[in-house]
């Protein structure tokens, strides 16, 4: 197998201290954060149930050249423990977005975080390993017109100022 | 319209139909309400190799209000499905819809949380062009069907 | 993406798509505007969510490649071989160097049908429909190809955990050749058509800059970030170099040659970004 300079080494980083961890990192010269999911170990039956997995990348923006990756894995159950990582990487806005939709793994510091891909009558949270895939949800119809995500919204409001 | 001689009206709506089915056959203003990987075959139908418009359906229209055949290219999530639903209200009379692409007739191998089972669970269809996607052959020999089809339609519109 | 809003200045609120006559595509925008200038941009995802992750876990490793395909459906051969490289890191599978071939090959064929289609969407957006027909012409040529090579036009599933599905056609050369001959002169069509055109230039040179700092602390990568200055190319800085001086020789070539046009915006924005 040829080296594979991707893979990048696996470090273990406190949930209720993440912030400091990362931009500890981030002081290393950790400054692309590549992505960020989430693993369930719910068949594992391990406590804390789920990884929450920041892939970081050494990006030299003068020659283009990757120098090396950093796996951090912060250990977290479904409560919020985890504080939101938006600030030292604006990606991880809507990366977190989807941990929490996906997941279900919710941030301190973003208490109405909304869901990313699903809308927001779905029940549940589809990739923990105890959501059946043979689950269905109830097809949604037009939803009232007050709700910025909703179809009907512009009808409804045709046009609004600002302050 | 009551006529006196109602065998005679009979012909008269007969041949009027006739004439109307022959004309919107061969001028089809299609919506492609494209999501997914349908697309791909769509835009390939469209263009010159294959060429849709020999077959009178050459003038996508991307506004519901000037559309007369809604064409689902592909898959219809239950977050879009409210959407779909709504572009087929906005449409004129006469309509017609095809699903078009295995997704959108049974939701093909999306068997999961977050697709429609078929979008005749949302709008009736009145043309499934199965196929994963469909090649563009396919595609062509199901709108020569619908044409078949738009030529039987009967009734008034207005 | 934010602009200096005076007190008394009134912004109107403009929803885009997901279905709208000059956006198609399944991305909702919900527009903040000061008469034609945007200053605000929520934007809605998730309307092509088809829980691939989901289907992946309870698959086999080989079941999961025709998933794949529809990820980015406009170059499947690329997201065949991404994923057939992920799980043979995982494994510690080699492959063999001419599976490895075969993986460039089709995914350098893949890449050209891509910018073929996103570049004539781009013109057919901007009013040029002919560039569009002539592009979409081109990359019939390769899905013939392709079609030849795995069986399918869109959907290919060509790669298996440690190679390919089979070998390339006995006439493959020959008919790879003659395919590109035609996609060249329709890239070239289209390229009169285009990077001379005022309407293109002017509606396309000069917009949607993001400085590199931006880029980088968006995780954007690819050609958008190429654009933006920084000089990343996973394929250069990633690990799987082939061996055989006389393909890197015409590996150059032939990159140079399947690209379909030198985006002008990419190009300006590199230009111009700060930084």
């Amino acid at each position: 197998m040829t080296e594979n300079r991707l893979a990048g080494e696996r470090r273990d980083i406190p949930a209720a201290s993440n912030i400091e961890s990362l931009s500890d990192l981030k002081g290393q010269g950790y400054n692309v954060l590549v992505d960020m999911t989430c693993v369930d170990y719910l068949a594992q039956g391990r406590t804390p149930r789920f990884d929450v997995i920041y892939r970081l990348m050494k990006l030299d923006a003068a020659t283009g050249m990757d120098s090396g990756r950093i796996e951090a894995h912060c250990a977290v159950g479904p409560e919020a423990v985890l504080r939101t990582a938006k600030d030292l990487w604006p990606a991880a806005d809507w990366l977190e977005r989807e941990v929490w939709d996906m997941f279900g793994v919710s941030f301190v510091d973003r208490p109405g975080i909304k869901r990313l891909l699903l809308y927001e009558e779905f029940e549940g949270h589809p990739l923990r390993k105890d959501y059946p895939i043979s689950r269905r949800q109830p097809l949604i119809g037009p939803r009232s017109g007050d709700k910025a995500d909703s179809p009907s919204f512009n009808l409804h409001k045709p046009s609004i100022t600002g302050q | 319209m009551p006529l006196a001689d109602g065998s005679v009206a009979g012909v008269m709506t007969t041949q009027l139909d006739a004439a109307l089915g022959w004309a919107r056959k061969y001028s089809i203003f299609q919506y492609p309400f494209v999501t997914a990987c349908c697309g791909m075959e769509y835009m390939s139908t469209a263009a010159s190799h294959y060429d849709m418009d020999r077959f009178g359906a050459g003038f996508p229209r991307f506004s519901p209000r000037q559309a007369d055949v809604l064409m689902v290219v592909g898959t219809i999530s239950h977050k879009i499905a409210p959407v779909l639903r709504r572009i087929y209200d906005q449409m004129a009379e006469p309509k017609w819809v095809v699903a078009f692409g295995v997704c959108t007739c049974t939701g093909g191998f999306y068997n999961n949380y977050s697709t429609v089972q078929g979008i005749d669970t949302i709008l009736p269809v009145d043309l499934y062009i199965p196929g994963c996607p469909p090649r563009p052959e396919t595609v062509i020999h199901g709108l020569t069907m619908l044409q078949e089809k738009i030529q039987k339609t009967q009734g008034q519109f207005r | 993406m934010t602009a200096t809003k005076g007190p008394s200045r009134k912004t109107y609120m403009l929803n885009m798509g997901p279905a709208h006559p000059s956006m198609h595509g399944v991305v909702r925008l919900i527009l903040e505007l000061q008469a034609e200038t945007i200053v605000d941009v929520d934007c809605e995802i998730g309307y092509l969510h088809r829980a691939f992750e989901k289907h992946a876990e309870s698959e086999t490793w080989n079941n999961v490649v025709p998933w794949t395909d529809r990820l980015n459906y406009v170059s499947p051969l690329i997201n065949n071989v991404g994923y057939a490289m992920a799980v043979e890191t995982l494994a510690g599978i080699e492959v063999p160097e001419r599976g490895q071939y075969i993986r460039v090959i089709a995914s350098e064929i893949s890449r050209a049908t891509d910018h073929l289609t996103c570049v004539g969407a781009t013109a057919m957006e901007l009013g040029a429909f002919t560039v569009f027909l002539y592009m979409i012409k081109a990359r019939e040529y390769l899905y013939q190809l392709i079609d030849g090579l795995t069986g399918a036009r869109v959907t290919t599933s060509f790669t298996r955990v440690g190679g390919v599905k089979g070998d390339l056609p006995a006439d493959f050369a020959e008919k790879f050749r003659g395919a590109a001959k035609l996609v060249r002169e329709a890239v070239s069509e289209s390229d009169r058509l285009l990077t001379r055109n005022r309407i293109f230039m002017d509606r396309t040179e000069g917009t949607g800059i993001f400085s590199k700092e931006d880029a980088l602390a968006y995780g954007i990568t690819g050609p958008f970030l190429r654009s933006t200055g920084v000089a990343y190319d996973l394929r250069r800085a990633s690990v799987r170099r082939l061996r055989s001086a006389r393909f890197r020789g015409s590996r150059g070539n032939d990159r140079r040659q399947l690209r379909p046009l030198p985006l002008p915006h990419g190009r300006d924005r590199a230009k111009s970004a700060p930084g």
